[in-house]
């Protein structure tokens, strides 16, 4: 990270302030300082011969950038690659100043990046940047998203066939999945690898057709791929509580033979399980 | 450390209970390390000779995945202590509650041998700056943090211990000393301390004070834990990184703490440019020795 926001340095302040400000107050201050540059705190700070209180204060004010910009560096890794060192560190200046933490965590002050970049000029010139956000939060989910047990081949294997129809499914918590309209997939592996070369890096393209993806956690590890549309359509009509029979359905149009309905919806479910993206098939009682 | 699992078999009880005045019930854990992502697999595929961890309370504060299950893991093998730095204790807003609630859910999952945070405040009005910003110290500042310790203790059902931090800044309306305020703060809310050796050396270069007479007026009794740390020199400020080995002169002054306070764990906080795990084993070693040469074989309390 390069050129942290300065605030004015080397001017002396010899006036001091004679009300002792409340603690409250006092925060309320310094914290103004730090966010908005608002150098009243500066009366209350002892300058010494050898560092004047602007230069000391200096010190947290650039820390409160730069802690808060590694954060987001670390979170939209892809972004920051696209966009340089510089550009990304104006980028998390004017971030930071629009949705300021309003948590304990670090973990959450990222949330709004989507928003962010689809919002504010010139981000959202190149739309590819939200994109890309929604994807880099979406790993930063599922790699945290609750556990939960997870349902396997053997546990459908054991479902009577009278039972499919009604049968529900319930996805894994880590499960997300999102619509994109440029080439998001090869921009983030390009800017993901180790070694990568600024030079080699995709170029941002839009794509033929919407593409959809979906982000999961399979054991510990985060995983991604792009969806079939048939199958973007099934995990639709799960997130929808749809039953095995609605699945079925909304495959209608998709699948050439209507008697292959089931036969194709079975076979998606097959490969979710086998992928630990399902937490639990629930038969109807009797 | 001589028997590393006779203290394993006391840590179950989680409570330090600690009266004032009989440090001879003060748990002494030994040499630690901070417990970090770089160094989960080796920690649990290795078992390294590392007597505890220290955890950071906020990176374990969600719902499930990597983190956690390595948390779990390790602490199968290791004592653990944890370690906040959002509490703000000296903040001004009233106590997060749900901060707190998650805090104490992590404490009944780890079971950790104590539970710290830094004497500092972090953010005010609803914003959170992530940051550990220093306390004027009055009275106003003391009686405000007693009582938000005390609240925190009722909540935890134990009691806490406060680090001091390191500082650039001194206020216009500090009526004391660095170490008379964090004294009467610890007494007046009857807490527990965790003294960070390298931030008495940093804050004792910005703000020209002799680093011996703070280690000289700390009541010893409270004294639990010691952090050990690298900083940057930058000739006119000495800035607290976490990303340098342990100076020299913060190695000498760890001495004189020894030598006044007797065993205390003691901890090494690394959080940036981490080095090969191998290489902070070397540096505790170099607190081992440090420890042995003070105190000899008594290396218990
Ligand atoms: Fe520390």
């Amino acid at each position: 990270m390069t050129s942290p926001k300065q605030h004015s340095q080397g001017q002396h302040r010899l006036v001091q302030s004679k009300v002792v400000p409340k603690l409250k107050d006092l925060q309320n201050i310094f914290k103004q300082y730090l966010m908005h540059g608002d150098s009243a705190i500066a009366t209350h700070i002892v300058s010494t011969k050898t560092f004047a209180n602007d230069a000391r204060l200096a010190i947290y004010s650039n820390a409160y950038y730069a802690r808060l910009a590694e954060s987001l560096e670390k979170d939209y890794t892809s972004i920051s690659v696209l966009l340089g060192d510089n550009a990304f560190y104006q980028l998390c200046e004017r971030y930071t100043d629009t949705f300021p933490s309003k948590n304990p965590s670090l973990r959450w002050f990222g949330q709004h990046m989507v928003d962010f970049l689809s919002r504010t000029s010139p981000y959202n010139e190149s739309p590819y940047l939200a994109e890309l956000a929604v994807l880099e939060w979406a790993f930063i989910t599922a790699f945290d998203a609750p556990n939960a047990v997870v349902a396997t081949e053997l546990d459908a294997a054991q479902i009577p066939a009278g039972k499919w129809p009604e049968l529900t499914i319930k996805l894994h918590p880590s499960i997300r999945w999102f619509k994109y309209q440029w080439n998001i997939l090869p921009l983030w592996r390009a800017t993901n690898e180790i070694n990568h070369d600024a030079a080699k890096i995709a170029v941002p393209k839009l794509l033929d057709t919407t593409e959809q993806c979906v982000v999961w956690r399979k054991g510990l590890s985060t995983q991604y791929r792009t969806l079939d549309q048939d199958e973007a359509k099934l995990l639709l009509c799960i997130a929808e509580g749809g039953n095995f029979s609605q699945m079925c359905e909304a495959l209608v149009g998709l699948v050439d033979d209507p008697n292959q309905l089931p036969m194709r919806a079975a076979s998606i479910l097959k490969s979710w399980l086998s992928n630990e993206m399902i937490s639990h098939l629930a038969m109807t009682e009797e | 450390m001589t028997d590393k699992h006779a203290i394993k078999n006391t840590i179950t009880t989680p409570n330090v209970n600690l009266s004032p005045g009989e440090h001879s019930t003060r748990q002494f854990l030994g040499y630690g390390l901070g417990l970090r992502t770089d160094y989960y697999d080796i920690i649990l595929n290795e078992s390294p000779d590392v007597d505890w961890f220290e955890v950071i309370s906020e990176n374990y504060m969600v719902k499930g995945g990597k983190a956690l299950y390595y948390l779990d893991a390790i602490r199968e093998n290791y004592p653990m202590v944890m370690h906040g730095v959002s509490l703000s204790i000296g903040g001004t807003d009233v106590l997060d509650i749900d901060y707190l609630k998650q805090l104490k859910a992590l404490v009944e999952r780890i079971e950790p041998c104590w539970v710290s945070d830094h004497l500092c405040w972090t953010g005010q009005g609803g914003h959170n700056l992530h940051d550990l910003m220093p306390l004027p110290y009055n009275r106003e500042a003391i009686s405000h943090v007693a009582q938000r310790v005390q609240q925190v203790q009722d909540f935890l059902g134990r009691q806490i211990l406060l680090e001091n931090v390191s500082s650039y800044i001194s206020y216009q309306h500090s009526e004391m000393s660095e170490w008379d305020f964090y004294s009467a703060v610890v007494e007046e809310a009857d807490c527990l301390m965790l003294l960070d050796i390298n931030n008495i050396y940093v804050s004792s270069k910005n703000h020209h004070f002799d680093a011996l007479d703070y280690l000289n007026g700390v009541p010893e009794q409270r004294v639990c834990q010691f952090h050990l740390a690298g900083h940057e020199d930058n000739g006119g400020i000495v800035v607290d990184t976490h990303d340098h080995p342990v100076a020299d002169p913060v190695w000498r002054l760890y001495e004189s703490a020894l030598r006044r306070f007797g065993p205390v764990s003691t901890m090494i906080e690394r959080d940036d440019r981490m080095p090969p795990f191998c290489e902070l084993l070397d540096e505790l070693q170099q607190a081992r020795d440090i420890g042995q040469m003070v105190l000899g074989t008594v290396a218990k309390r």
